[in-house]
């Protein structure tokens, strides 16, 4: 019994003790809604996003102590969960990263974005890709402006190891059959030519739009999205399929393709196991944490032989910010918009290895061996934004990436790819009309 | 025990074997289990590009550098800070909620007691996914949102576990106990505190233990409730170390060491109290 | 105090119930009341908004723009061929994974409850999956499975198993079969400590006074112990059949519910609907049949398992 007393009384005490630091703690529910803080959602985890964003906060904090910026960010896809969730709430940020295009209509429909057309229009000058439209179509919404974009993403990047190249008698690929007969030679080697997890379903989705940009081009693959003419059913976009099939079945992919994710991918690729990989820029800025040990190459994928536009490439606004109206700090979140893409501070994010959408930040303090992949994204003119960002979910997220996954399983056609899309194309937005 | 042993016959050859299948048995089970815990730990003594070059292969130096990232620089603190406030009060009100319920359950009859106990159990067949949204709604009418307790009054609802486990425990106490405190002018707040729940240890033990590891390990309401990075609980943080761009192996494996260490800690604690009230022998009455 | 002579004489006199009517509820609430409370408050409120929310056509963020539509989400379902994989999925995870997740933990809370060497030890290590958190699991199992990176496929090629070898998680047919092991592996050490908990309940002299008739060890389990089980086992069941209906972050953090929705189970396709696909109302409408699903085994188990319920 007396046991008994001593555990209830330790319990209560114990109890009691928390209960009053969580009353400590629970008072400020929500955000102070006095003047002089904002508060920033993003998904800027890694490394050198994540280091570059504090310096800009700090930096601003000190020339700003009125109104300090504050920051939090979600990784991974739960981002989504969290911004949507926030947006629908009382207290949204002052300030949100998002990947745009099918966000931004959805968010600008619902009046949920500052228009920021006449900033746009007054700064445009300082961005790279700024009238093409990988970016014009990620923030544009019925003629407005909502977001501006942080970064200009390059998404059909082929790295390669250059010294397991080099070690194998390979040169670096200048075009695409240079890549086929490297990947043949690797396999020979029992060596995975090229790195690729698509448990997640974007990794070889975007590998096909690479195709797509090459053999349709922008504008087709653009009408096909608003559906003003083209089908996915038309037979570039299933020779694009086609294209990553027959790579899929010269065995140029790693036996877990279907199930191993992206960061299974990038392991891969880093630990020296395959010669290629092919993902966006947004690789190199993983890199600011740790290098891999080796030199890396970098450069677009090479044109199909043959195809229709060599020159088209994917690559867009891939990071764009937007000020939520329902934030409590506009005038100050504007500010801080206009400071975050200022040239000084694009260069402290250049430095850290992020494809800054700022013209010249890059060019004055980005890492050597990316000036030009990034000089080639900075002035490509048909740029073409990713195809699963512009599409709505159901088509974009759903279908795109389980039916192309079941393709590099081996388990649909390209045919089948393509047919499956358009029905739900279809279904979603409607028949394609010229 | 001893009367048991004494009585028992010689082992033969059967009971040999089976002892042994039973033990080899026993040991691939524990071994797949210890295997993630190991690799967990001594993954988050490697660097980022050690794992990547070979991710099973085991450490060759002792290197601490993630942890430090974690406290020195890093938010691990107050990840820390937050789960422990939010889980802490959080099961000490669930166990003290379902006990009472439970007890209500058991010693009271009343028209309409099965169909609430039933509607009680809607609790433990509902993903947290399918409240999110409505929950989000909810509290922000409260203005609650970004507050610890948005946190703590949810999990305040998950009681539809103890009160299954402890109303099942109460309805099998013999009613000769309870009728001999009931004669001795007990009424329903003594047979409680004094038989009931003494009596029921190792099954509050297992509540406390399940809902500490299940409030502890649960992201998905501080995902949506949590505005603040002060406010982030240890699970939130751990998507920190992970993007869609990468995952930072090396930190993410000390903050999972840390963010296992905690339950493991309480389910340790609570062993002895278990074994304890074996050993009192309070239940052979 | 009056209560307890009613009480006391009511039951001397054989009829409980009368007098205790009108001196309950006062004795009622302070323990069922609170725990309502907050149940009602925080629980049940929200699911009658999930459940509004099926009945409508809405975005998931733009609160001035919910349009109500009555139960269109819900005939929607019978022509979504996702939705009827998942719960077909879902229905064959419960099947199995109760089935395993009962006799696992009753297995093994026997064996522990045998009281041989390192028991203890043993009782420790299975419930650990239980703490780890399923991120860790995820990541170990999604590594260790991975034909590319993995162990698995050297392991077996190692032990003359390699025409085994396969793509695993990355396979239609294999995929789902392996989270189920997966989710039992990880949860049975729960239903484990349920079992303990009531075996050390059980009086010693029961099993006494069959061994002193001649059975030996397995048969006391078999005839004694395990029939005064009974209602544990009801609980165990119930328990393992709910959980494993609502099953989530095993199918999210190892496949997604792919390749290609060969995993999807209703809890991962409802919540992708909302979240992914940004259409609440049907994620919605999925998880309230969800929850119809494990009303309907609910109240089956009742059937079965009365003598519990009383």
């Amino acid at each position: 019994m007396r046991r008994n007393t001593r555990w209830g009384a330790l319990a209560a005490a114990g109890a009691a003790a928390v209960l009053v630091l969580a009353g400590c703690g629970a008072g400020d529910g929500g955000k102070s809604s006095s003047g002089g803080s904002m508060t920033l959602l993003s998904e800027w985890t890694d490394g050198g996003s994540a280091a570059s964003i504090q310096s800009t906060i700090d930096s601003w904090n000190k020339a700003n102590p009125d109104n300090k910026m504050t920051q939090r960010s979600i990784g991974n896809e739960d981002f989504m969960t969290a911004s949507r969730t926030a947006m629908s709430g009382d207290n949204p940020p002052d300030v949100l990263q998002f990947e745009g295009f099918s966000d931004t209509v959805d968010y600008a429909k619902a009046g949920k974005l500052v228009d920021l057309t006449g900033w746009w229009n007054a700064n445009k000058s300082r961005f790279a890709l700024a009238d093409s439209p990988g970016v014009t179509r990620s923030c544009t919404y019925q003629g407005k402006v909502y977001c501006v974009p942080m970064s200009s993403n390059a998404q059909s990047v082929l790295f390669y190891n250059a010294k397991m190249l080099a070690d194998n008698g390979i040169a670096p690929p200048k075009t695409y059959d240079d890549v086929v007969a490297a990947g043949e030679k690797l396999n020979a080697k029992g060596i995975t030519p090229i790195a690729l997890g698509d448990k997640d379903g974007w990794p070889g989705a975007q590998l096909w739009m690479t195709f797509v940009a090459q053999l349709c081009g922008t504008t087709m693959a653009d009408q096909a999205v608003d559906r003003k003419g083209p089908k996915w059913t038309d037979q570039c976009f299933t020779d694009a399929a086609a294209q990553v099939d027959s790579l899929r079945q010269k065995g140029f992919f790693p036996k877990g393709v279907v199930s191993d994710d992206y960061n299974g991918m990038v392991s891969l690729f880093e630990s020296g196991k395959a010669a290629f990989i092919s993902t966006g820029s947004w690789f190199i800025g993983s890199w600011q944490s740790a290098p891999p040990p080796f030199q890396v190459g970098a450069e677009y994928f090479p044109p199909v032989t043959g195809a229709a536009h060599p020159d088209d490439k994917v690559a867009y606004g891939g990071d764009v910010v937007g000020i939520p109206t329902g934030g409590k700090n506009q005038a100050e979140a504007m500010k801080f918009l206009d400071y975050m893409t200022s040239l000084d501070q694009a260069k402290v994010w250049a430095k850290n290895y992020y494809f800054s959408a700022v013209k010249g930040a890059v060019a004055a303090s980005g890492p050597a061996n990316i000036k030009d992949l990034y000089d080639q994204t900075a002035s490509a003119e048909n740029t073409l934004g990713s195809l699963d960002l512009q599409l709505p979910p159901a088509v974009g997220q759903d279908v795109l990436y389980n039916s192309f996954q079941s393709l590099l399983g081996g388990k649909t056609t390209p045919q089948q790819f393509t047919a499956a899309l358009e029905k739900s194309a279809q279904a979603t937005q409607g028949p394609s009309q010229p | 025990m001893s009367v048991a042993r004494r009585n028992r016959p010689r082992p033969t050859v059967g009971r040999v074997l089976t002892v042994v299948g039973l033990y080899v048995l026993m040991t691939l089970v524990a071994v797949s289990i210890l295997f993630p815990v190991v690799w967990m730990l001594y993954s988050s003594i490697k660097t980022n590009q050690q794992i990547l070059n070979n991710v099973f292969s085991l450490p060759t130096a002792f290197n601490l550098e993630n942890y430090r990232n974690l406290f020195n620089g890093g938010q691990m603190p107050v990840w820390l800070a937050n789960s422990v406030i939010v889980t802490l009060v959080s099961v000490v009100g669930i166990a003290i909620l379902s006990a009472l319920a439970a007890y209500g359950f058991a010693a009271f009859s009343f028209r309409g007691k099965e169909k609430l106990f039933i509607f009680c159990l809607i609790g433990l067949m509902i993903p947290p996914q399918a409240l999110i949204v409505s929950g989000f709604k909810w509290m922000s009418l409260f203005a609650l949102i970004g507050s610890r307790w948005a946190l703590i009054l949810t999990y305040l609802g998950w009681i539809s576990f103890g009160v299954l486990v402890l109303r099942n425990f109460f309805q099998a106490v013999p009613k000769e106990i309870i009728e001999a405190a009931r004669i001795d002018g007990a009424n329903h707040w003594r047979i409680f505190t004094r038989i009931m729940l003494p009596l029921a240890r190792p099954s509050i033990g297992t509540v406390v233990v399940l809902n500490f590891m299940w409030v502890w390990n649960d992201f998905i309401y501080p995902l949506v409730y949590v505005d603040s990075a002060d406010r982030y609980t240890i699970p939130l943080g751990i998507l920190q170390y992970q993007s869609r761009l990468g995952v930072q192996w090396g930190t993410q494996m000390a903050a999972l060491s840390v963010a296992a260490g905690v339950p493991l800690l309480i389910y340790l604690i609570f062993q002895r109290q278990f074994i304890r009230g074996i050993l009192a022998g309070s239940l052979k009455g | 105090m009056a209560t307890l002579t009613t009480e006391a004489s009511a039951a001397a006199h054989g009829s409980p119930r009368v007098g205790r009517r009108r001196r309950k509820w006062p004795a009622l609430i302070p323990f069922l009341g609170p725990a309502l409370g907050f149940y009602l408050m925080f629980l049940i409120i929200p699911l009658a908004g999930t459940i509004f929310l099926s009945l409508t056509d809405w975005n998931g963020f733009d609160f001035g723009k919910i349009d109500f539509v009555g139960v269109t989400n819900y005939t929607a379902l019978a022509h979504d061929p996702v939705f009827k994989s998942a719960l077909w999925h879902t229905l064959i995870f419960v099947a199995v994974a109760v089935v395993l997740k009962t006799v696992g933990a009753l297995a093994a809370s026997l064996a522990i409850n045998e009281r041989l060497p390192l028991a203890t030890l043993f009782r420790g290590v299975y419930v650990m999956p239980t703490v780890i958190s399923m991120v860790v699991i995820g990541v170990v199992f999604n590594l260790a499975l991975s034909p590319t990176l993995g162990l698995i496929n050297p392991f077996l090629d190692a032990i003359g198993l390699g025409h085994y070898a396969g793509t695993w998680l990355g396979d239609p047919n294999k995929a789902l079969p392996i989270i189920i092991l997966l989710d039992v592996w990880q949860n049975f050490g729960i239903y484990m400590l349920i079992y303990i908990s009531a075996l050390v309940a059980i009086p010693e002299d029961l099993g006494e006074a069959a061994r002193v008739d001649g059975a030996s060890r397995w048969q006391e389990i078999r005839r004694v112990t395990i029939p005064m089980l009974r209602s544990t086992t009801g609980i165990v069941m119930l328990l393992a059949g709910i959980d494993s209906l609502k099953v989530f972050t095993t199918v999210y953090v190892m496949t997604r519910g792919g390749p290609d929705h060969a995993t999807e189970v209703l809890s991962t396709w409802g919540y992708d609907q909302a979240f992914t696909q940004n259409d609440v109302g049907y994620g919605s409408a999925i998880m309230v049949v969800l929850l119809a699903i494990a009303f309907v085994f609910a109240f089956v188990w009742l059937r079965f398992f009365r003598k519990v319920g009383e």
